[in-house]
């Protein structure tokens, strides 16, 4: 029997490279794990035949090729591509699709011997903050099985909780890492933008995209961020190392165990009275770890989301203009092909996806882009700006995840505009292309269930080493 | 504020169809959606918009610049046709199959 409940990659690896189990008895402890519990969590919307990848990883074990993940199992978002296995960003409108290609991030973990376990639900085409969107039913919080799993990356949040992998990946477009993480009681890694190639992940906003590791321990989230990380020739948006070192420079010797605190964010409208309350505990338990707490402006932050309300649906109009019927996915026949178009697009794409794809037409459309989406670039320099200044005093800041713990299911569902003020936290970092990492931050008993909170730090660009740190320390790592 | 014959042209541009049923829901939904998002108009009034200029540090916005690399070293012709053609609906000897356009 392997404690599951506490393993880490690091003591997995160690068992498996000292023979205490093999990779097979370990992905079995997770397969069972998923039989037993995810038909009522769903969080998988495919489990993987992994016989093949099992005997490659124990082969690296005993010829003494094993890296840190090799025979790790590791849960995969659908919407990034595995080599000819399925793939669909849960949406109709890519039903049977297969993936073609691997990405940078896929090959990577491919060569250092990690498992793919199955592929995870999320909201269509990462659209939203509840995995409610999913073309495939919602993914459950394990929790609390009336409450929402988070999202978009629900399914490889709930993954990682409930134990049907030791780690899963997941985007973060406005916190489709972080906030599934927050809700199901793990740690959730957003990157600096470019750190991470995004070739294999299919597009929804493309100057905020990234690919995060979801796990159960920052430490762990470091190794994978460690091992997925760097330049690719296939996204042009990568940083090479020495612009990452670079950068990194920039913010060496300014200030050291100082964090600041956007009072006026966390105490504006919409932020529960209780998250408020844990997260003043937090900010106590970082003050007994010795870091200086300071209460910080970030005046345009406020402005972070209606703006990102534009640039995103902006930039997944034009994204999934691609799901045309023609080149793959769904087809529906028609008299002509105006009519094909019109129909496999209208059929494919649910509701949450039709109105952000006629959003995004209407910012961008010629009467209306220097008032709408050219705006919200603007607002994205002051918020730039904001942070530049802040890191002039402080090298971190704090704030809850989520404004509220997870919600139940259907609770939003039928106002966007509630279910998008979700995000107010998360979204920052996306806007500027800062990495945040979100960690679970206590819990409360709510009906009879325990449920998590979350709080994230922020850090200056390509300075994940101080999230790491933090991170660590707060969790007594 | 939005009209529902501004619906149906966005729709027609954006290539979708949607069902005469849910034409007013969705009507709702964007105009909820416009005014929320309308308050980035007081933001700019805050700051002179010609005075946002990037320092290098900010984000990486600021080092934004296009990426090009040379033609050359190009795969060997078709190698990845049938993969690729293998994802399409239809196809015919070939090539990707597409209802007549001219007629």
């Amino acid at each position: 029997m392997i404690d599951i409940k506490n393993l880490t990659i690091q003591k997995a690896h160690k068992h498996l490279v000292d023979g205490d189990f093999s990779v097979e008895a370990l992905v079995a402890e997770y397969l069972k794990n998923i039989k037993e519990k995810d038909g009522d969590v769903h969080a998988f919307l495919e489990v993987f035949e992994v016989r093949e990848q099992v005997n490659k990883a124990q082969r690296m074990i005993n010829e003494g090729r094993a890296t840190l993940l090799t025979g790790i199992p590791i849960a995969v978002k659908d919407n990034i591509l595995i080599e000819g296995r399925r793939a669909g960003s849960a949406s109709k409108i890519l039903e049977g699709y297969v993936a073609t290609y691997s990405g940078l991030a896929i090959k990577k973990l491919e060569d250092a011997g990690a498992i793919f376990i199955g592929r995870t639900n999320m909201d269509e085409f990462a659209m939203g903050s509840s995995t409610e969107n999913s073309a495939y039913g919602p993914t459950k919080n394990p929790h609390d099985l009336s409450r929402v799993s988070g999202g978009s990356s629900g399914g490889s949040a709930a993954a990682v909780a409930m134990g049907g992998a030791l780690v899963a990946l997941g985007s973060d477009t406005a916190g489709s890492v972080r906030q599934p993480a927050a809700f199901c009681g793990v740690v959730g890694l957003k990157t600096t933008y470019g750190s991470i190639s995004r070739s294999g992940l299919i597009a929804l906003g493309s100057s905020l995209d990234q690919i995060g590791p979801i796990t159960k321990s920052v430490s762990d989230a470091e190794i994978i961020f460690n091992a997925i990380k760097g330049p690719d020739p296939l996204d042009s948006t990568t940083l090479r190392e020495s612009e990452f070192d670079a950068q990194k420079n920039r913010y060496t010797k300014k200030v050291e165990k100082t964090i600041g605190v956007p009072r006026s964010l966390v105490d504006g409208d919409g932020i529960a009275t209780d998250v408020r309350e844990n997260f003043n505990l937090a900010i106590k338990h970082l003050e007994s770890l010795g870091y200086i707490i300071k209460d910080i402006e970030l005046p345009h932050v406020k402005y972070a989301l209606p703006a990102y309300y534009i640039m995103l649906p902006g930039e997944a109009s034009s994204n999934l203009a691609r799901f045309d019927g023609v080149k793959y996915g769904l087809h529906v026949p028609g008299d002509k092909l105006l009519d094909e178009y019109l129909q496999t697009r209208g059929q494919g794409f649910g509701p949450e996806v039709r109105r952000r794809i006629l959003l995004g037409t209407y910012v961008l459309s010629s009467g209306y882009y220097d008032a709408y989406y050219n705006k919200s670039q603007e607002v994205r320099k002051l918020i730039a700006k904001d942070f530049d200044e802040a890191w002039k005093s402080v090298d971190l800041i704090l704030t809850p995840t989520s404004p509220t713990l997870p919600f139940k299911l259907g609770e939003k569902t039928a106002d966007p505009v509630s279910m998008y003020l979700a995000d107010v936290f998360t979204v920052p970092s996306n806007i500027v292309g800062i990495p945040t990492i979100s960690v679970p931050s206590g819990t409360r008993e709510v009906e009879g269930k325990t449920l998590p909170y979350g709080v994230q730090f922020f850090s200056p660009l390509c300075r994940e080493d101080l999230l790491f740190k933090v991170g660590k320390e707060f969790l007594g790592e | 504020m939005i009209e529902k014959k501004d619906i149906e042209k966005l729709a027609s541009l954006a290539r979708i169809t949607i069902p005469e049923h849910e034409i007013e829901k969705v009507r709702q939904d964007i105009g909820a959606i416009l005014a929320y998002v309308g308050q980035i108009n007081e933001a700019n009034e805050l700051s002179d918009k010609n005075s946002i200029e990037l320092s290098v540090e900010s984000s990486y916005h600021s080092g934004v610049k296009n990426v090009m690399r040379e033609d050359g070293e190009p795969h060997e012709t078709g190698k990845y046709t049938k993969t690729l053609l293998a994802s399409a609906p239809k196809t015919e000897g070939g090539y990707i199959k597409v209802r007549k356009i001219l007629q």
